[in-house]
């Protein structure tokens, strides 16, 4: 039941000249960090997550949830400046964002993106407010069998990235598949492909995986450009300094309506993923992106269209407001961010789970009105930030490359304090120098290995509960409609594959 | 974005951080706690005057997963508890192979490293006896325990049983309906649950769930009938009426100050409580006076009211041991429990 006294409490509360001050500090510290590739966002909160010790609850979770909404959006600045995402939730946003950069529309790319991010992240905000108990019920409801369908569904958006080449998808796919695997099972513990390298045994984490991946590729390109044109881009010069100065064109509202799907798609997709344990803003963002592949009219989806930005972007900011459902509902954190904001909650003496909307009525008011407020500061900062980082791309490659790949190496050595994650960052790279060589999809590539420990976690579980019986994956609703939504991608692909033939034999 | 305009916005900023910090200075907290009895203050007094003599020192407290659980919480309150002895502690999360890269990690520092590893019997004793770490307790020198998580074993909400003698009548009475949803599988948190509930005599499912919050949403989904997870998740559920916690396992404690009304699994003649307790550990060679400081703050923080409420709150009992009981803990659960462990871990091996 709504109770308009603890609204008006938390309202008096959130909006106050200490809490702007926290939310702004937790935005811009968000951008600044989560545009540095290879710290993801989950670093600065969990710096900021001892603040719960001296700060009272409504300054410490504008702080964390500025940070949070700035990291999650700030990962993109870089993703479509340089071709290398400062967190992994921005990964899908590199082949459209970066390629629009290539063709001069950087400034275009980076408002879609901030406005992209602010709106997906605004709607999941108002999902959680007025659907917190709805889409919270849904949650428990999937199982291992309906997850093990999930994602399954997922695992098949792998062909609808390959629809142009299908055998370099299930390539690119097997590899992602294999670096999954590599270190312990998940389950068990055991051993697989470590080949005795016992630095191996924590597998490929994501982070350096995807950084590497896409970062070092680009690097290793700019490298190659400055020793065979180093006249072009060894000094700042006076051509260089012009083409600082030159004012690019900014995103229309016109452009930016015309994305409608991308942004409803991302935003649904997002929050309603979001909501789950387990898939996180990555998969969200590459679900939605390779969902919405399937209804764009661009023709340049997925080499640099706005619309590619914007539902890359509106699916992973809508997973913030997402996030926090499980959490309010049951005490469940669904994600490692989830689990530092819990902790902070904790700290502040807020045990969370079904009772906490009754027992804390105003902490909970003041979270959804926190993470209301939190968005025009994203897009304040973000809007006075963007014609920083478009004229930074325009610094000479002989010395922005080389700060990028110090920056990218710290970051990544940052992240967990291990350095053998420096040398995964730079294994992952040469198999993306060697994907972009023979033109592989990346899209596969991270599905697989996002969804192959998840699906094989739930299947397993599922057949264990079952005792070997698979008609067990069938039971449910859930199950069932999410094998027919799966059955009807394959048949959409062959179809869509049917026809790029046909096109082809008629040319 | 022309000069004068950056220049307004910093001015801007400026203006509103400096208003932001005199009314955040002005504002009261929505919750205020309330204030401690002056007695105690007076009490503090002497402590604090003794603290003075000491200098300061900085120490790492390496926590070997990832910031925001238990773990991390529990070396969190003592890191900031430990300021008051003028000992300045950082906690560094370094996640990776349950514990073990960063238990790997502390054991391959120099001594006089200042760092320090904030790690259970799990990561000192039951992953290296499951295979090669790197690493074995005996690259460590205790400094004292100080924590001690509570896990409890819950049922699903409607379950036809009401406590842990009827749940085992019930299996007995119905052979291999039930599924029982746990941690991983071939790890302690796994032979726990099955020296509880004994596969030979009892015919149940055991599934491996991926952690605690993924066994409370199994549970609260009905997907498993009962589930192994710590209590601080399992109370509010419970509280709910979405679970039922039927026993915790707690070791140092039979019933833990969170639910003193859920009786502890040896109540029920079931020797399997859990050894979770939190020790800090520095590498082999550690200075002895710095060990003995550290202990001797730790010993302080235990009985601190302020500490033993957090602990509670995140489903945690403060409990001191010093240097020598803390060792003498940890071997007695190597000499009784990891043999025990391994016939286990071969028999399991064999099964799967």
């Amino acid at each position: 039941m709504f109770d308009m006294d603890a609204m008006r409490e938390a309202f008096f509360v959130v909006f106050a000249l200490d809490t702007a001050l926290y939310i702004m500090i937790g935005v811009i510290v968000g951008i600044s960090v989560g545009a540095i590739p290879g710290l993801a966002h989950s670093l600065p909160i969990a710096l900021v997550l001892p603040f719960s010790f001296v700060l009272p609850i409504h300054q410490t979770m504008g702080l964390l949830i500025g940070t949070y909404k700035g990291g999650t959006y700030g990962g993109s600045i870089t993703a479509i400046s340089f071709g290398t995402p400062g967190t992994s939730g921005a990964a899908a946003t590199v082949a459209d964002g970066y390629g629009l950069t290539k063709l001069g529309k950087g400034k275009k790319a980076l408002e879609m993106g901030l406005y992209a991010s602010v709106t997906g992240d605004t709607l999941s905000d108002l999902a959680l407010i007025f659907l917190v108990v709805p889409i919270g019920m849904m949650a428990p409801r999937f199982g291992p069998a309906e997850l093990s369908a999930l994602y399954f569904l997922a695992l098949s958006l792998v062909i609808v990235f390959s629809t142009e080449n299908p055998g370099k998808g299930i390539l690119a796919a097997g590899v992602g598949f294999f670096l999954a695997i590599i270190g312990r099972d998940i389950l068990t513990g055991g051993l697989r492909f470590t080949f005795g390298v016992r630095y191996l045994e924590a597998g490929f984490p994501l982070v350096p995986l995807l950084i590497g991946f896409f970062a070092v590729p680009e690097i290793i390109k700019k490298i190659k450009e400055v020793i065979e044109r180093p006249d072009d881009s060894g000094v700042i010069g006076e051509a260089a300094e012009k083409l600082l100065k030159l004012k690019e064109e900014g995103l229309t509202l016109k452009e930016f309506l015309a994305s409608w799907r991308g942004l409803g798609l991302g935003t649904i997709i997002g929050t309603l993923l979001g909501a789950l344990p387990g898939p996180g803003a990555t998969l969200c963002s590459y679900t939605a992106y390779s969902v919405t592949s399937q209804f764009s009219k661009d023709v340049n989806y997925g080499k640099g269209a706005l619309e590619g930005v914007a539902t890359a972007e509106a699916a992973n900011n809508a997973t913030c407001g997402a996030t926090f459902i499980p959490l309010l509902t049951f005490g469940i954190p669904g994600s490692s961010i989830a689990a530092l904001l819990m902790a902070a909650l904790i700290m502040q003496g807020i045990p969370l789970g079904p009772r906490v909307v009754v027992d804390h009525t105003v902490v909970v008011y003041t979270l959804f009105l926190l993470l209301l407020l939190a968005n025009p500061f994203n897009l304040l900062f973000g809007k006075i930030l963007i014609p920083v980082y478009s004229k930074l791309t325009r610094i000479p490659a002989a010395i922005l490359w080389p700060v990028i790949t110090l920056v990218l190496v710290i970051g990544t050595y940052a992240l967990n304090n291990r350095p053998f994650d420096i040398v995964i960052c730079l294994i992952a790279g040469v198999i993306g120098y060697f994907f972009k060589w023979f033109k592989l999809p990346d899209g596969p590539l991270v599905l697989s290995f996002l969804v192959t420990p998840l699906f094989e976690a739930n299947f397993r579980q599922a057949l264990t509960i079952s005792r070997g019986d698979f008609t067990y994956f069938f039971t449910s609703g859930i199950s069932q409609v999410l094998w027919i939504v799966t059955l009807a991608t394959i048949i959409l692909f062959v179809r869509k594959r049917r026809k790029t033939d046909a096109d082809i034999s008629g040319n | 974005m022309t000069v004068k305009k950056v220049l307004f916005v910093l001015l801007a900023l400026t203006l509103i951080f400096s208003l932001g910090i005199m009314a955040g200075c002005e504002e009261p907290a929505p919750e205020e706690e309330p204030e401690e009895p002056e007695e105690e203050a007076v009490e503090e007094e002497p402590e604090e005057e003794a603290v003075e003599e000491l200098e300061d020192i900085e120490i790492d407290i390496v926590v070997g997963f990832a910031a925001g659980g238990s773990n991390d919480l529990s070396a969190r309150y003592m890191a900031e508890k430990f300021a008051d002895y003028g000992i300045m502690a950082n906690v560094v999360n370094m996640p990776g192979g349950m514990g073990t890269e960063a238990a790997y990690h502390v054991s391959t520092q120099s001594p006089d490293s200042n760092m320090f590893m904030w790690a259970h019997p799990l990561i000192m004793l039951f992953e290296p006896a499951a295979g090669d770490r790197g690493f074995t307790i005996h690259d460590f020198d205790p400094v004292a325990l100080l924590a001690s998580p509570t896990f409890c074993i819950g049922s699903r909400a409607g379950a036809p049983w009401e406590d842990m003698d009827d749940l085992v009548q019930y299996i007995e009475d119905n052979p291999g309906e039930v599924t029982l949803g746990g941690q991983g599988e071939g790890n302690m948190m796994h032979f726990i649950a099955e020296l509880i509930l004994d596969p030979d005599e009892l015919d149940y499912t055991y599934v491996g769930l991926e952690g605690g919050a993924d066994v409370a949403m199994n549970l609260t989904g009905e997907h498993v009938d009962v589930g192994h997870l710590s209590l601080a998740a399992a109370r509010p559920l419970h509280q709910d009426g979405d679970l039922t916690v039927l026993v915790n396992t707690q070791i140092l404690v039979e019933r833990d100050p969170l639910m003193p009304e859920i009786p502890n699994v040896i109540e029920f003649g079931i020797d399997a409580q859990e050894p979770h307790p939190l020790a800090l550990w520095g590498p082999k060679g550690t200075d002895p006076a710095l060990i003995e400081r550290l202990s001797e703050a730790m010993s302080q923080m235990a009985d601190d009211p302020e500490l033993i409420d957090n602990y509670e709150g995140a489903g945690m009992i403060a409990h001191y041991l010093d240097t020598d009981e803390t060792w003498d803990f940890f071997m007695d659960v190597e000499e009784n429990m990891i043999p025990r462990f391994k016939e286990w871990l071969e028999e399991y091996e064999a099964r799967e």
